[in-house]
């Protein structure tokens, strides 16, 4: 049998809150979740979603009940998984593709960033290193094309180090400033990665 | 001049030849725990509305609340210490103000500014062939409710502190010198909320182009954890007649188009050229839609 919580007359977020920590407690089972208003139970089936869990929702008398599953993949997904979709990470530590011409290397980051915007296999994790991070702020030619990644749900990481020692912080406009632990941990656990250093 | 019909974001009353007077009032609730923070955050937020109808503030009146008996003093100086700061910074004085016992900290201004009543923008003025620009991000809401929920990161939440407590000034000032047609400031009903009142007071149909909007680091990740507050749920509801979505909108797209904002950027509707003037000189905002075409008020997003 599932664990139930029950979260009725819990304000906004809590429901959310003390779901995530059961389903970060259970290794695998069903978690049902009782709320008592629309927009937790919204926000409660967003999580699940978030997560990857398949989630069921049945409303009745104004209570909603949530039926939450988290599973090994099935076996089915994971070999769809491995043929087309490996989760790809991109390390990026210089601002330009390649040796030669700094205009002509900047140019190819640039466009080898936006042939990813129209591909079919988007990057998970973007990782800004070293003079890569200089790709991420105001005015860089890649900027834009980094920002359309980021909305297609690419994470951006930028490295924190980097950005105070080229003193650029105050212009990141892109990614979410990070750390050497979260950078090496994204690299470790990329099923595929591809860097430009 | 202008008054409650259009849902404009302060009163006008027009003086002389020239001069009008602008007046607004906003006040909330504390946001962030820093009572500092909070007073500079209540003063950028309630200064946007006279910013957004392209006016100067002069004078500011404090509206305080505050439980005397279960916090120290010190508490209720720093809120307007947070505050003054912000009203000098926007180029007015406080000139008094008014505290009552309350349960819990509110804090707020009423602002006075004047305008020349020829040069007053305000959100009815958009027209056919704008573009739209936006100077702050998105996702306030969101990252307020993960802060609720002690899910936001530190980094994550300074961000947005700085985004709040930014003043539009500038944004305002750049966009009287380029002959804005229109502005309108992003507070609790979100981009498309404003963006409808803008639609509806000019009578235009009104693009915004999602993946060019400008999102705070963090948002999209708390959003897709269902972290959405409860009033982007209602700005949803409001607006489901009045918005049209092209295509395939992510939902965390849509939860940060409709997430509700505190001191948010301008939104503000000019020609092409004087638009891609405004980015140069302000790069930090972005240029999210244009002004499609007459009509009785309508928004398309793609």
């Amino acid at each position: 049998m599932g664990r139930e919580i029950d979260v009725r007359g819990i304000a906004c977020p809590g429901p959310v809150i003390e779901t995530k920590k059961a389903l970060e407690a259970l290794v695998v089972g069903v978690i049902e979740v009782v709320v008592d208003n629309p927009i937790s139970a919204a926000n409660v089936e967003k999580l699940a979603q978030g997560l990857g869990y398949p989630v069921s929702m049945e409303a009745k008398e104004g209570l909603y009940r949530l039926s939450i599953t988290k599973g090994e993949p099935q076996e089915e997904d994971r070999e769809v998984k491995e043929k087309d979709n490996l989760e790809l990470a991109l390390f990026i530590g210089n601002h330009v593709i390649g040796n030669g011409d700094e205009t002509l290397g900047k140019l190819l980051l640039k466009n080898f960033l936006y042939t990813l915007t129209e591909s079919q296999s988007k990057p998970k994790k973007i990782l800004l290193m070293n003079s890569g991070v200089k790709i991420a702020i105001e005015g860089a030619e890649a900027l834009g094309n980094l920002q359309t990644l980021e909305s297609q749900g690419a994470e951006v990481l930028v490295c924190g180090t980097c950005l105070d020692y080229y003193q650029i912080k105050e212009q990141l406009r892109v990614g979410k400033i990070s750390n050497m632990y979260d950078i090496g941990d994204a690299m470790l656990k990329a099923e595929k990665l591809i860097s430009f250093t | 001049m202008v008054g409650l019909d259009t849902s404009d974001d302060a009163a006008v009353y027009y003086l002389n030849e020239e001069t009008a007077l602008v007046q607004t009032v906003d006040f909330f609730t504390p946001i962030v725990d820093d009572p500092y923070l909070f007073g500079q955050i209540a003063a950028a937020n309630a200064l946007s509305d006279i910013y957004a109808m392209g006016a100067k503030p002069l004078t500011a009146l404090n509206i305080v609340g505050f439980p005397t008996c279960s916090l120290p003093l010190t508490v209720l100086e720093e809120i307007l210490r947070g505050g003054a700061e912000k009203v000098i910074e926007g180029g007015a004085i406080i000139a008094g103000g008014h505290t009552i016992q309350d349960d819990e900290p509110k804090y707020g201004l009423s602002l006075l500014g004047v305008v020349h009543p020829k040069k007053i923008i305000t959100n009815g003025g958009a027209q056919v062939g704008d573009c739209l620009i936006l100077t702050k991000p998105l996702g306030i809401g969101i990252i307020a409710t993960a802060t609720k929920g002690q899910m936001a990161s530190p980094e994550v939440k300074e961000k947005a502190i700085d985004s709040m407590r930014a003043l539009n000034k500038k944004a305002a000032e750049l966009m009287q010198d380029l002959g804005a047609h229109s502005c309108t400031d992003i507070t609790g009903f979100g981009l498309l909320g404003h963006a409808w009142e803008m639609a509806k007071a000019s009578q235009v149909t009104l693009e915004i182009e999602s993946a060019r909007l400008p999102v705070l680091p963090g948002a999209r990740e708390y959003a897709n954890f269902g972290l959405v507050p409860a009033g982007a749920y209602q700005n949803r509801e409001y607006l489901q007649d009045k918005v049209e979505f092209q295509g395939e909108i992510p939902e965390i797209e849509k939860d940060i188009l409709f997430d509700p904002q505190t001191s948010g950027g301008l939104f503000i509707a000019l020609p092409k050229e004087q638009a891609e003037k405004f980015l140069e000189s302000f790069p930090q905002a972005a240029l999210v839609g244009r002004i499609l075409a007459k009509s009785q008020g309508k928004i398309i997003v793609r």
